[in-house]
């Protein structure tokens, strides 16, 4: 019930209050890759650390002192922490520059022969080849784990796997009559329908099934549909586009389909056809994350190419929705989580087949090819996926399916290497079944049906979904994957959702069904409690607050992309949020925030990340950090070792905080994030004001003393104007990054400009590359690299010719 | 001439340059005020200018026809120069503006020798809108080989158009060039523009209404806006502590809190909607006085689940009832008043009971239900204690009341519900008998001596109208009055009111304080 009530609250701040107080900050180490003497010695040091800050509770009250405090002098300001990271494993294995993921070609053989090999939990931990034929009852779980044995049978022909499937369903039969008897219901609506449609078209394909066998198949999925309760709840005839609804309008539309001579046929048929629009008509499902997205796709992608729809996959009011999924993998293949989730890469085998599947109806390789970048990824990480019954079940099954579904005639083709912003429809929360009325049509007047699955629907109305900032689709290429969205949890727009660079990620989201309007974005906090909160007034809805996206600015060169992104009524507060992204590829990402205000309140506020590990220095405006092994289902997965610095603009009123949030033991199965840094300001804002924070985020190869790299990031200049940074961080190397919004000439050090966002990469003194957009001049060390023309230029950039894929 | 050293010597450089013979002129020059204002057009001559830029790196000299190859024959001779000493630097003279409207801006500017220390290159910005127009010195170290030697020259600059606002706009001449950092003006012109006149460029140039954010700029009291209270329940404070015996007759005053079908909006998660008023509804009051935060609430529910016989309790969405959860608000928290530092949302959880007596409430607090004929009533008593805070007028607690209505005879789906009041913006006010409340929020926890402290609060006013008539600093070691600030800022009825200000500090002991605003009728 506490989840019911921990939605936000005026005033609350609950994200950082009430876990807040105390600013102790501490390191979290991988502490089974450490000689034990030394995790030993870490934690106490990290215990002393913290002992250490308690002393400087800062707390804000309606009090106040006169006088300087003991510490103000020099700031509570983290500095140098461990005795050293020697015994880290992650110095005495290859950096993410030297690690390959290896990338080998994909059809439906290799599919094939990676599932025979794969392990299986439920028969001894033993391969699926070996083991399958002799596993014990699969009981409830039969329809998921038999599907890799029909899988084999139809991809060998051995005909063992298909006696052995059809004994494992009649197993499930068996445990579908218990489930019935003792529950009177089953829930089975978004797996095991079709699922088991597959498994009848290959047994009877192979010539497996009876006449008898057709009997008992038609008894037990009549009896699940007639006894599904979805959730086991008592209402049924779900509506709307999430899992539940268009899990049992699927369900029993196939049964229908199977089985017109049911009583219920045409009950079924009527009734998905009107739950299907509930998803169709709008070409898209509410879900924003990686979780619940793909309870929906599994019976609704499977459930058209069952039943014939092709339109799914080739209709062009699709293209939003396909297009999305495809640009947000990383060129790894990876799945950078968000929402509600299950670790890192958790769901990317449900995008595997799904990709396989697109790709067979639309003839489009460019699925087939991100499949592949995703496949090998999982293989990359197959030992440790094999280590855990959940995530090799998954991905082993998805597997299972892209062989299936694959069409080894579509020539995979490589997307596009840009970076691309993506599209989707809006999402609400309605107020249950009252508040989806002015939004879905014939809704069941029956109480006891049409409750609208998780309040979720869609409308029409296009919303930025995220903002994809690719380097390339080179293994290793620098990626960064930035939520847009402002509707449904986790309303984080801005937010960095994933990071990537040389195979290694470097942050990721916390698992949550709730708000995370802070994660990796500028976090903000009313601590007088008096900001006037722009809360959704809509009445059919309950999401708590509403605000609106827009993308001002978004061009896309060879050497860098530019966005800008506005949120007004910024996470429910009477202000507007201006981040601004300058992505270098390859290279670094200078992400600035401008808030502006529009009341007066005590606000708190400032860009924050989310982090494994911080360290093993931080300074009083930058932090090193890293991922050493990112979760997913409880265990750890390989990570190539690659840091990430995070240098913000200094400035006298800010404060570098580092804290443990400190996460549930359930959460933290799934989530490796939970040390935060936040570059802090606080003070009574007024309506017109402006509060900046810029920062770069510069991946790295792991160093045990990024300090010297964090002097050679110089912010230059950093007003309401102009941000003009300077990076030195390889020799004779000097890259210059300028956002200069006004057009007016500036003029720093050896750089000299009029345009409004330049990247200069200097070497040996040499400009070698370069970037403009909106100037009429650039000047380096007095050399004109464009000299001034009376004509503006929109962009212009060049490319090093002898660069290779830097 | 107040300026610092080197630029003296930058402008020592002009004179030599020049071979000027230059007068070093007061702070108060002997030039009667010549900002001339015709309608909304503002004039300005160099003296004028110069007494606005007062306080910046300026002097005054008077130049004439040896010096200067041509100029107004309006401007008397005088010259205002500024020396920037980098580039980002600027001179800033606010001019007054009658009316908000759209003015075009011209100079008459000192054109010389562009190079280190002799004229740079300035664009403007006014209100922060950058100009088009700009002022530079020439590309060379003398002048043009077909002028008289040595001789400077005055030329008008139309910097542009802007929408400015009243009473004041901020020009802002910034130096945008390493080379240069001289400025000269002769006089500056504000021309009101009708909009028809202007381009589309022009048109967009709209300087944002002006705000200060420097520290001492700004008010002792400043009323920000005034929004609305819903959501925000006063409790009023009451002399006559209530009998806590589930009998309501003694509570006479306090807005009632209603939950029912048609005033609740937030339900818990599948619970349905409450089928009429037999069904659940309630009406609820608070008091408060300094020890206790009373709550009392008729219930009418048509079915009474079985309540604990013996057993222990279960979490209070068990059974009928109603939840308080109340959580003292970050501000409270590590003062004086509330030195326990309790962050957590305290749950009261007043459920409906028969023969096992109530439910144990944490931090000694006590409700007693009876039995009525359509429901039950409750009647408790929140000890402050147990939230660890010393509670005074003016308090702001976030407040949630929910409602729980268990009804197992019921058909499966209406078996259980929980109706949330305010569930996103609920908030109490403990107020005075006079019907309102506030508080205020100092900026930071430590000031410096002698410097200001800038603070942001919010009054309630729930009753009639009322005003803040003063602003007091209240020393926390001995309880005394430091300071008054008197105000007389009226506060309408019906709405919350945003406050800020900053406060001078000045010839105060180190120590602990704390602000109060004084409201009377």
């Amino acid at each position: 019930m506490s989840d019911l009530l921990r939605k936000r609250v005026v005033g609350n701040s609950s994200q950082e209050q009430g876990r807040s107080q105390l600013n102790f900050w501490a390191i979290k180490f991988a502490a089974d890759r450490f000689s034990s003497r030394a995790a030993k010695s870490l934690r106490c040091l990290a215990i002393v650390i913290c002992l250490s800050l308690l002393s400087k509770i800062s707390l804000h009250s309606d009090e106040f002192t006169i006088g300087l405090p003991a510490d103000d002098k020099k700031g509570v300001r983290p500095a140098m922490v461990g005795p050293g990271m020697d015994d880290l494993h992650r110095f005495h294995i290859p950096a993410g520059d030297k690690v390959e993921i290896p990338q080998r070609p994909v059809n439906r053989k290799v599919y094939l022969e990676t599932i025979k090999h794969w392990k299986m939990h439920t028969a001894g931990w033993r391969p699926v080849y070996e083991s399958f034929c002799d596993a014990g009852p699969f009981g409830v779980y039969a329809p998921r784990h038999a599907f890799v044995g029909a899988v084999v049978f139809k991809g060998t022909g051995e005909k063992r796997f298909g006696e052995k499937v059809k004994v494992q369903i009649q197993d499930f039969h068996r445990a579908l009559k218990k489930q019935v008897k003792d529950k009177g219901m089953n829930y089975w609506y978004m797996h095991y329908p079709v699922l088991l449609e597959l498994e009848y078209r290959i047994l009877k394909e192979g010539g497996i099934l009876t006449a008898e066998d057709e009997v008992w198949w038609r008894d037990m999925i009549l009896e699940l549909n007639r006894t599904i309760h979805v959730w086991g709840t008592k209402p049924t005839y779900w509506r709307g586009s999430q899992h539940r609804s268009q899990g049992e309008g699927v369900m029993k539309r196939l049964a229908a389909i199977k089985y017109p001579d049911a009583p219920e046929a045409k009950e079924w048929t009527n009734y998905f056809n009107t739950v299907w629009q509930d998803w169709w008509e709008f070409r898209d499902t509410s879900a924003n994350d990686t979780g619940y997205f793909f309870g929906m796709t599994f019976p609704v992608i499977i459930g058209a190419h069952l039943m014939g729809m092709k339109e799914v996959f080739t209709d062009e009011g699709m293209d939003p929705f396909w297009e999305r999924l495809l640009h947000s993998i990383s060129s790894e293949g990876a799945v950078a989580p968000y929402g509600a989730h299950g670790g890192w890469n958790s769901h990317a085998a449900s995008l595997l087949w799904m990709f396989e599947l697109k790709a067979r109806y639309s003839r489009d390789g460019r699925y087939r090819w991100a499949a592949h970048r995703i496949f090998n990824y999982l293989l990359f990480q197959s030992e440790r996926l094999q280590s855990h019954h959940q995530p090799m079940h998954w991905s082993k099954f998805g597997m299972g399916l892209a062989w299936l579904f694959a069409d080894d005639s579509v020539k995979p083709v490589a997307p596009r290497k840009t970076s691309t912003l993506t599209w989707r429809k809006e999402t609400l929360r309605v107020r249950g079944k009252e508040g989806a009325k002015r939004y879905l049509k014939n809704l069941d007047p029956d109480p006891e049906r049409a409750q609208i699955c998780c309040g979720l629907l869609v409308t029409k109305e296009v919303k930025p979904h995220k903002l994809v900032l690719r380097s390339g689709w080179n293994p290793g290429d620098l990626f960064m994957l930035v939520d847009l969205f402002p509707r449904h949890d986790p309303m984080n727009p801005g937010g960095i959702l994933g990071l990537m660079r040389h195979g290694s990620a470097m942050t990721m989201t916390l698992t949550s069904k709730a708000e995370t309007d802070w994660h990796n974005m500028l976090m903000v906090e009313d601590l007088s409690g008096i900001a006037s909160i722009r809360s959704n007034e809509n009445p059919d809805t309950v999401d708590s607050y509403r605000m609106e996206v827009t993308i001002p600015t978004f061009t896309d060169h060879a050497l860098a992309t530019h966005a800008v992104t506005r949120t007004t009524d910024f996470i429910g507060f009477p202000m507007m949020n201006e981040r601004e992204f300058f992505f270098v590829k390859n290279r670094f990402v200078l992400v600035r925030d401008r808030a502006h205000f529009e009341e007066s309140f005590l606000a708190r506020l400032g860009p924050t990340w989310f982090a494994e590990n911080i360290g093993p220095q931080v300074g009083p405006n930058w932090a090193n950090t890293f991922m050493a092994e990112p979760r997913t289902h409880g265990i750890a997965l390989k990570n190539p070792p690659w840091d990430l610095l995070i240098v913000h603009a200094p400035k006298p009123d800010r404060k570098l905080i580092v804290r443990q949030r400190g996460i549930s033991e359930f959460k933290a199965r799934y989530t490796s994030t939970e040390n935060m840094i936040r570059y802090r300001w606080q003070g009574v804002t007024k309506p017109g004001q402006v509060v900046q924070f810029s920062q770069v985020l510069l991946p790295h190869a792991p160093m045990r003393k990024p300090a010297e790299l964090a002097s050679k990031i110089e912010f230059i200049a950093d007003d309401h104007e102009k941000t003009v940074v300077r990076i030195q961080a390889e020799k004779d190397r000097e890259e210059w990054l300028v956002l200069n919004q006004t057009g007016g000439l500036i003029e720093f050090g050896k750089l000299k400009t009029d345009a409004k966002q330049v990247y200069v990469d200097v070497r040996d003194g040499r400009v070698n590359r370069w970037l403009i957009k909106h100037g009429q001049q650039l000047y380096y060390n007095g050399g004109a690299v464009i000299p001034y023309s009376k004509t503006p230029i929109n962009a212009a950039e060049k490319t090093a010719d002898s660069e290779g894929k830097d | 001439m107040k300026g610092k050293a080197h630029s003296l010597e930058g402008l020592l450089t002009l004179v030599q340059c020049l071979t000027l013979t230059c007068s070093l002129v007061n702070a108060e020059p002997d030039t009667k005020p010549a900002a001339e204002r015709k309608d909304d057009n503002v004039q300005l001559d160099a003296a004028a200018l110069f007494k606005l830029a007062g306080g910046q790196d300026v002097r005054l000299d008077k130049l004439d026809s040896k010096t200067l190859f041509s100029w107004d024959k309006r401007d008397n001779g005088d010259v205002l120069f500024y020396r920037a000493e980098k580039q980002g630097q600027s001179l800033k003279i606010e001019l007054p503006v009658s009316r908000d409207g759209y003015y075009r801006i011209r100079g008459s500017h000192v054109h010389g020798p562009w190079k280190p220390g002799r004229f740079g290159l300035f664009k403007l910005k006014a209100d922060g809108i950058l100009m088009p127009g700009q002022q530079h010195g020439w590309y060379s170290t003398s002048a043009p080989k077909h002028w008289p030697k040595a001789k400077l020259h005055v030329q008008q600059v139309d910097w542009g158009a802007v929408y400015l606002r009243s009473p004041t706009a901020l020009l802002a001449f910034e130096r945008i060039h390493h080379t240069g950092g001289m400025f000269g003006i002769t006089r500056l012109e504000l021309h009101s523009v009708k909009e028809s006149e202007l381009d589309e460029e022009e048109r967009k140039r709209i300087a944002p209404p002006r705000v200060s954010h420097k520290r001492g700029d700004w008010p002792i009291l400043r009323h920000n806006a005034s929004t609305s209270l819903a959501g925000k329940l006063p409790v009023w404070r009451t002399g006559i502590a209530p009998k806590i015996d589930g009998a309501l007759g003694d509570w006479l005053r306090g807005p009632d809190i209603e939950i029912n079908k048609t005033t609740i909006k937030t339900m818990g998660f599948e619970s349905p909607a409450i089928q009429g008023n037999d069904d659940l509804s309630l009406t609820a009051r608070m008091m408060w006085d300094d020890r206790f935060l009373y709550f009392a609430a008729a219930v009418r529910d048509d079915e009474l689940a079985a309540t604990v016989r013996g057993q222990k309790w279960k979490g209070f969405w068990e059974y009928d009832g109603v939840a308080l959860l109340v959580t003292v608000p970050p501000w409270l928290r590590g003062t004086t008043r509330h030195p326990q530092v309790i962050e957590k949302e305290l749950h009261f959880g007043l459920n409906y009971y028969t023969d096992s007596g109530p439910r144990p409430l944490p931090g000694g607090g006590r409700y007693v239900c009876r039995r009525s004929p359509t429901g039950y009533t409750i009647e408790a008593a929140i000890p402050f204690a147990s939230l660890g805070l010393d509670a005074r007028h003016g308090d702001r607690l976030r407040f949630f009341i929910i409602a729980v209505n268990r009804d197992p005879a019921k058909p499966e789906g209406r078996h259980f519900g929980q109706y949330i009041w305010n569930r996103t913006r609920g908030e109490i006010r403990l107020v005075s008998a006079a019907g309102a409340g506030a508080e205020m929020i100092p900026e930071i926890s430590h000031a410096r001596p002698g410097t200001t402290i800038r603070y942001v609060g919010s009054a309630d006013v729930f009753d009639k109208l009322t005003k803040v008539s003063e602003i007091q600093l209240i020393d926390l070691g001995t309880g005394a009055i430091k300071r008054r600030w008197p105000q007389e800022t009226t506060l309408a009825s019906g709405k919350r009111h945003q406050l800020s200000g900053e406060l001078p500090l000045h010839g105060l002991p180190n120590g602990r304080y704390s602000l109060r605003a004084v409201l009377s009728d």
